[in-house]
Order: structure tokens, then C-alpha cells, then sequence
């Protein structure tokens, strides 16, 4: 017999593929019709599409990683704020953000939170499907998506496209998610203070890579070979604790903002714990870059709060800051740029 | 090609549908093709060690087989151990001994010019390399008679439901398998259809859930607490369960489509009651493998009670450098034997006796190599030895039981991980022919959880890399 010799075999080998796609689509259709419209707005699919369809002359975004998502409080800042930061956003999503805001018709400035990896080149890793899925009927995402490999044409089928992602368009539906959990317009705030223990535990984990480094860098002074493996951590320390100068991506950015001299462009290094700027061998060119903006590039200013003093408790963890850390920082941030907010 | 992609979805339909369009005689065609072309999708040139290993293999088996001259017949197994293993030390090994020898050498102040070969492992090449030997050494141990078809005995080495990671098939079994016209019932589809429906849940709801926390906590070490390392380590032992059963379930649901019957590979190897049990249900295909080739001709050797015990620990040590070129499978290997060598001595005693005799003690040894088991593992997770003693330490100094330190960091992947590890015991009490009441029920469950829960990681296989 073969499975397609009986009636039974046919059954039993095609109703589950039949099945397998009622089943996909069908829950496609559902997270389509019913889940995805009752998005909030912390979820990050809901964000690009906000920013592609929706016009708002007087809106003043702010793109950023989830430092920015936890830095900036829209109400702090101004009615017409909006956090449009993200997860493991940086420049490879930033581009695309600001390109979509740059080319509207508008004359507002524009925030954008950065740090030292925020120029890193890794698409694969900061392009989340998820998060461009259900705005995929728009031409400039699809590009932009298959300008960066991260798009087949099947992920586009129904059925397919949201695979993977469910429990996430599940996950910010709730808008508050906890108690401790606060939102604003687009950014997410933790109202609480983990601890000194778990913060230690954050700040000794980057001492320790801190140490790593140094001492595999020591050993190959010294003229001791590494193995493979050493040598591959030895790389991704160095890649991951100093601050990654893509040239390329750097002048891009440069070019799209001299590009477009009506709208400001405020490039904020939010406040990090101390422990996440040690070992940053090559800061001073971040900073070598900033002075570079704000002396030769008139609508892009740079402000440097790396430094900004705030005691641990201000600290979600050694990379995020709290809502109680994110209330003095944009505090003194509105006192700096508040006349550029309000121009 | 990975079982888990779409590619793979497409692929397996049209050459089963195919496979049954065809006279039985071109079938080894088809598959040979089939098995050619899933295996060049992931890189084509590698397709040439396969077909080496298949035409020096098919060689020496006629001529061992052939000559009655037995050092003859000792010079073509020769040549076809040289040519496996050497493919399997260049790509896999080389390195791993090049750079030790010249870390050795340092200590004595003698510094080497040792430059890192950027090779890339051949997938599977650990998997079709001891299949091939098996045939080899079969044959020329007179246990099994030598292919004449070299078309079938291609398809033996690269058959591509078991090529990458197993189960590793012995010649006997398999090609009068892959000759004969199938003759397959509605039991048999009803078991391919569940069982690769099993084999997709364990990984892309399992394996792939965990695996997100997992990689969480190891990139983290420094970061997190004994706590969170001990249920990262049990929960690694569960990744790498519903990884490699999940492979091999859709290997042997994918062949059984076809009419042919691959061997199991686990038999609920996590609750065991002893290293030696867990080894003998635990990837058997591989244990077996070594218990045949290796650890027997061994005790043939010397089998006094401390040279077996000797033997054991040596085997182990093999079976975790079988994995991988790096010290962390070798402890691995070597703790694991050590283990089981304290426990055998043990179970003879007065005590361990006592202690098989009720079924609660029993259970609490059980448990106690269960978590035993789990420690073990994280030598094999672990990216280096410093690594390893690292969880090490903040285990045995960290480990309290408080939920709110627990959860501290990574809570929903720690949540969502206990809940599909939830999910996935139930099917280990499933009975082995998969067969349901409600077959219907099963089937769609199943695809609703790996389409509802599934992850879109595109994670390969664990033991892809082996």
C-alpha cells in the first residue's frame, strides 16, 4: 500500500497538511482582524505604523534603543511627544525611521537616543520581523526589509508572517503590564528599584568582561598565543565594551541630516551607571564626534549625559534607568533643549 | 537543509509524493538526488567528502570481502579508517590539537607559529563518518556481507532523514530497508504523521523556547545568580532532550513515510536511576556505536573489574570528544565516566542494594542522578572550561530557593520555558506507536501549539554541530 493507495492513507497523510494550513491561517486571520488593531502603543509594530500613516505636523518623535524607551517621558518633554523607541533598536532601524519622518512635510525636531553600539551594522539581530509584519502592505517597509535580507517573499504569505511572534502582539496588549510598570506615549518606565544586590550583579558582570579582556589582551603582549576560542571572546569583548566607529554608517547619517537643514536633529546620550562607560577604551571619539556635530553640522546637535550623576537607585539595572532616574534626567534635558523643543 | 524551515515543509511532500509516483527500482534514484540536494543546501562543495567516503567505503567492502588474504584485507580497512577519520580529524580535530600542542609547548618556553585554520565543520560529518566505519568493520569482520549497488550504498551513507545527526544505522538494517518495495499501512503514515508533528513541538515550541533563556543566562554568567544557573542547567537538559529526540523524531517520521524504519534513539533517558542506565537510552544509535566498536574489543583485551571501570571512563571521555573539539566535552565525557564508575562501585554495596529494593528510595536515587545529570551538562554548555567552574561556583554558593531572586531577571522567558517544559511531559508518557484514541485531536493540538507557541528562530539543530 502506498498512502496514496487507499482513501484512509490519502487522509491520513494530507488532512494534517490541510489542517496545518486552516489552522495557520486561521489564527493568522485572527491576530489580523481582532488582535493586532487593539495594539497599544508601547508595542513596536503599532509605532511604525503610526509613524508611516499618520500624519501629525506638531509631533515631535523621538527614536531610540529601550535606553531611550526608558529615558525619555513624553509628558516631561512636551504635549507633542512621542517615544518611538525600541528594543535593540539602533541605527539599522533608526535609518528607516528617520527617513519616513524626514521625508514628511513637517519642521519639528527630532530625538534620537543613542550610545555606544548604536552604529553597530547587525540587521539579522536589531531588524525584529515582528515589529514590520502587520505594516508589511507598505512598499518603503518591504524594501527596506529586503534591502537588509530580512525579508523572503513567503514571510509575507498569510499563515506565515506572523509565525513566531503571537505571544508577543499578545504580550503588549496590555498596556500596563505590572504594577510597577508605568507608560507614556510609547516609552515604558519601571517604577522601582531592583536592588543593590541585583545591581551588582549587573555592574560585576561588566567588570569581569572588563578583566577578561585585560587579561587576554596581556597575555598576547606577553607573546602567548590564545586558543580559538580565546581569541574569539577576545573579539567579541573588545566589539561589545568599546564604542563600534562605523565610518560609513556615521557619514550616512551626516549626509540625511545635512540634507534636511529645517528640522533640528537632537542626538542624546542618555545617563548610564558608571560601570557600563568603564572599559569604553575609545570613548573620547565618540565624544571627538559630537564636538564634530555640534560645530560643523548647524541642525544636528549632540548632548552628552553618559555622565550625568544619578544615584543607584535611580537604576534599573546597570543599562536602564528607572522611572525615578528618567524624571531627573528629563528635567534637566528640558531645561537644555526645551527652547529648541519649543521653536 | 533544516527539518525546521519551510523548505523543509515543501521538500518532504513532493519526494515522498514522488517516491510513490515511481517504480520501485529508480526510487534509490530519487532519494539519492533528494539526499544529495537537502544536504548542498547548506554548503554544496561539502558533498564531495560524502560522495569520497562513499566511493573509498564501497571499494574497500568489495575487496575486503573479496580477498581471502587477510593482511590484504587489514590494508583496505586501513584505508578506509585512514580516509574517514582523517576527513573527521582535519574538520573537526585539527585545530583543537594544533593549538594545544602549541599552548603545551609555550609552558616550555618553545612558541610555535600556529595559525587557526578557518575551517567549517561539515554538518553531520561525526554522524555518516561512523556509519560508514560501521559498514567497513562489519564487513570486514565477516558480520555483514559487502554492497554490490553502489547506487544503494550511497544512499546508505547519505539518506537524508539520518544524515546530519543520526540515528547512526547499521548497513544491515538499513539498505535491505531502502531496497525493498514498502509496504506500508495506515498505521504506518498515521505513526510518520505523529511523529514528525512530535518531533516539530519538541523543537520549535520546546527547544527553541528554552533555548532563548538559556542563552539568556550562559551570555550572562557574571550577571546572574546561583539560583537562576541551576534552573538554567536543568532546563538545558531539557533543550537538549527536545532538540536532538525532536530531530530524531522527524528523521524517523520522515523515513517511515517512505517505508523504512530507523532506530530509536531515546527511551525516557532523564529519569533514570544510574549513569549506565542513562547512557544506554540516551542517543542509543552513538552508545551502541561504542559499546560494539570500541568498549567491547577493549574488555576483550583485559576485563578485570578495575580495567572495565578504566574502559568505561575512557569511552565516556570518547563520547564527549566525539561531540566537539574542546576541554569542556572532554570533562563532560570524563566526569560523566567517573560518575558512573562511583555509582557501579556503590550499587553493589549493602546500601545500594537496600536502596533498589524501595521504590521511594529509588526514586529520591532517581532524582538525585537526574540533577546529577543536569550538573554534567554544564560542561557541555559551557564555552570554555573557566566557564563552566564558573556556574560551578555560583551554584554551589548561590543556590537558595527563593522564587523572588528566581525571577529577578528574564521572567517571562523563565515562565514561558517552564510552561512548554510543562507542555512537553506529557509526551514522554505517550506510548511508543503514538497511537491516540482521538488521532484527529492529537494531530491538531499539535499543530496548533508549534503554530500558536512556535518560535521563528531558524536555531539549528544542538547536534547539527557534531
Amino acid at each position: 500500500m502506498t498512502p496514496f493507495g487507499s482513501k484512509k492513507g490519502m487522509k491520513l497523510f494530507f488532512y494534517p497538511l490541510l489542517a496545518a494550513v486552516i489552522i495557520a491561517v486561521g489564527l493568522d486571520q485572527v491576530f489580523q482582524f481582532f488582535v493586532l488593531p487593539k495594539r497599544t502603543d508601547i508595542d513596536n509594530s503599532y509605532k511604525v505604523e503610526k509613524l508611516l500613516f499618520e500624519e501629525n505636523k506638531d509631533e515631535i518623535p523621538v527614536f531610540g534603543s529601550s535606553k531611550g524607551r526608558s529615558s525619555f517621558i513624553p509628558d516631561s518633554l512636551g504635549d507633542n511627544v512621542f517615544n518611538y523607541s525600541m528594543q535593540k533598536c539602533n541605527f539599522d532601524v533608526i535609518f528607516f525611521l528617520l527617513e519616513t519622518e524626514l521625508a514628511k512635510d513637517k519642521d519639528t525636531p527630532i530625538i534620537i537616543e543613542f550610545n555606544t553600539r548604536s552604529f553597530v551594522h547587525r540587521p539579522e539581530h536589531t531588524i525584529d520581523l515582528a515589529t514590520f509584519m502587520p505594516v508589511k502592505d507598505s512598499e518603503a517597509v518591504v524594501k527596506y526589509l529586503a534591502e537588509n535580507d530580512r525579508l523572503d517573499n513567503f514571510q509575507l504569505v498569510p499563515g506565515v508572517r506572523y509565525y513566531g511572534s503571537y505571544l508577543r502582539y499578545l504580550q503588549t496588549l496590555n498596556k500596563k503590564e505590572s504594577s510597577n510598570k508605568i507608560t507614556n506615549r510609547g516609552g515604558i518606565f519601571i517604577d522601582y528599584y531592583p536592588g543593590d544586590k541585583l545591581l551588582t550583579r549587573f555592574t560585576d558582570s561588566r567588570y569581569s568582561m572588563i578583566e577578561k579582556r585585560a587579561e587576554l589582551e596581556a597575555r598576547v603582549d606577553a607573546g602567548f598565543p590564545l586558543t580559538y576560542m580565546e581569541d574569539q571572546l577576545l573579539e567579541s569583548l573588545q566589539l561589545s565594551l568599546d564604542f563600534e566607529e562605523n565610518k560609513e554608517r556615521i557619514a550616512k547619517f551626516e549626509e540625511m541630516v545635512k540634507a534636511h537643514p529645517n528640522r533640528n536633529i537632537l542626538m542624546v546620550f542618555t545617563p548610564h551607571h558608571p560601570s557600563e562607560l568603564a572599559g569604553v577604551t575609545n570613548l573620547e571619539r565618540l565624544e571627538e564626534i559630537m564636538d564634530h556635530w555640534n560645530e560643523d553640522i548647524p541642525n544636528l546637535y549632540a548632548f552628552d549625559y553618559s555622565r550625568f550623576y544619578l544615584p543607584d537607585s535611580c537604576f534599573k539595572n546597570s543599562s536602564h534607568i528607572n522611572l525615578d532616574g528618567a524624571r531627573i534626567f528629563n528635567s534637566a534635558l528640558k531645561k537644555e533643549i526645551g527652547y529648541l523643543l519649543e521653536d | 537543509m533544516l527539518f525546521n524551515s519551510l523548505d523543509y515543509l515543501i521538500f518532504l511532500p513532493l519526494v515522498v509524493v514522488a517516491f510513490y509516483l515511481i517504480p520501485n527500482r529508480f526510487r534509490w534514484v530519487l532519494l539519492l538526488a533528494a539526499s544529495y540536494y537537502f544536504y548542498m543546501c547548506w554548503k554544496w562543495q561539502y558533498i564531495f567528502l560524502i560522495v569520497i567516503s562513499t566511493m573509498v567505503d564501497f571499494y574497500a567492502g568489495i575487496q575486503i570481502a573479496k580477498t581471502p588474504d587477510k593482511k590484504k584485507k587489514r590494508w583496505f580497512l586501513l584505508l578506509s579508517l585512514f580516509v574517514n577519520l582523517g576527513f573527521l580529524f582535519y574538520f573537526k580535530y585539527f585545530n583543537f590539537f594544533t593549538e594545544n600542542t602549541a599552548m603545551a609547548l609555550s609552558q616550555f618556553n618553545i612558541f610555535t607559529n600556529f595559525e587557526y585554520y578557518d575551517i567549517l565543520l561539515p554538518v553531520g560529518i561525526s554522524f555518516y563518518t561512523f556509519q560508514t566505519l560501521s559498514y567497513t568493520i562489519d564487513v570486514y569482520q565477516g558480520k555483514s556481507e559487502p554492497e554490490t549497488h553502489l547506487g544503494y550504498f550511497a544512499l546508505y551513507v547519505a539518506y537524508f532523514p539520518q544524515l546530519v545527526a543520526g540515528p547512526i544505522e547499521r548497513s544491515a538494517r538499513l539498505i535491505p530497508q531502502l531496497k525493498r518495495e514498502p509496504n506500508i499501512t495506515s498505521d504506518d503514515i498515521r505513526y510518520a504523521v505523529n511523529k514528525i508533528l512530535l518531533g516539530f513541538f519538541k523543537k520549535l515550541v520546546v527547544a527553541d523556547t528554552l533555548s532563548q533563556y538559556i542563552n539568556l543566562v550562559y551570555s550572562n554568567v557574571d550577571g546572574t545568580t546561583g539560583t537562576q544557573l541551576y534552573w538554567a542547567a536543568f532546563l538545558f537538559a531539557v533543550q537538549l532532550f527536545a532538540d536532538f529526540s525532536g530531530y530524531t523524531d522527524i528523521a524517523m517520521g520522515s523515513a517511515r513515510l517512505m517505508g523504512v524504519r530507523l532506530m530509536e534513539n531515546f527511551n525516557k533517558p532523564i529519569w533514570t536511576e544510574n549513569h549506565s542506565k542513562y547512557w544506554s537510552v540516551w542517543h542509543i544509535s552513538l552508545t551502541s556505536w561504542i559499546r560494539d566498536y570500541i568498549y567491547i574489543p577493549l574488555a576483550k583485551i583485559n576485563k578485570s573489574r578495575g580495567a572495565l571501570m578504566l574502559w568505561s571512563i575512557f569511552i565516556l571521555v570518547l563520547i564527549g570528544f566525539w561531540h566537539g573539539a574542546n576541554w569542556t566535552f572532554i570533562m563532560f565525557g570524563f566526569v560523566n565516566g567517573c560518575v558512573m564508575v562511583i555509582q557501579r562501585v556503590l550499587s553493589v554495596t549493602k546500601l545500594g542494594r537496600l536502596i533498589r529494593t524501595n521504590k521511594y528510595t529509588l526514586g529520591a536515587q532517581k532524582f538525585l542522578n537526574m540533577n546529577i545529570l543536569f550538573l554534567e551538562a554544564v560542561y557541555f554548555r559551557s564555552v570554555d572550561i573557566d566557564m563552566a567552574h564558573n556556574v560551578y561556583r555560583k551554584i554551589f554558593t548561590e543556590l537558595n530557593f527563593s522564587i523572588v531572586e528566581l525571577l529577578s531577571l528574564y521572567k517571562f522567558e523563565f515562565l514561558m520555558s517552564v510552561i512548554v517544559s510543562c507542555l512537553l511531559w506529557p509526551t514522554v508518557l505517550f506510548n511508543k506507536q503514538l497511537r491516540f484514541k482521538y488521532n484527529w485531536l492529537y494531530v491538531t493540538t499539535m499543530l496548533f501549539l508549534i503554530i500558536f507557541l512556535g518560535q521563528d528562530l531558524k536555531n539549528q539543530f544542538v547536534y547539527f554541530q557534531f
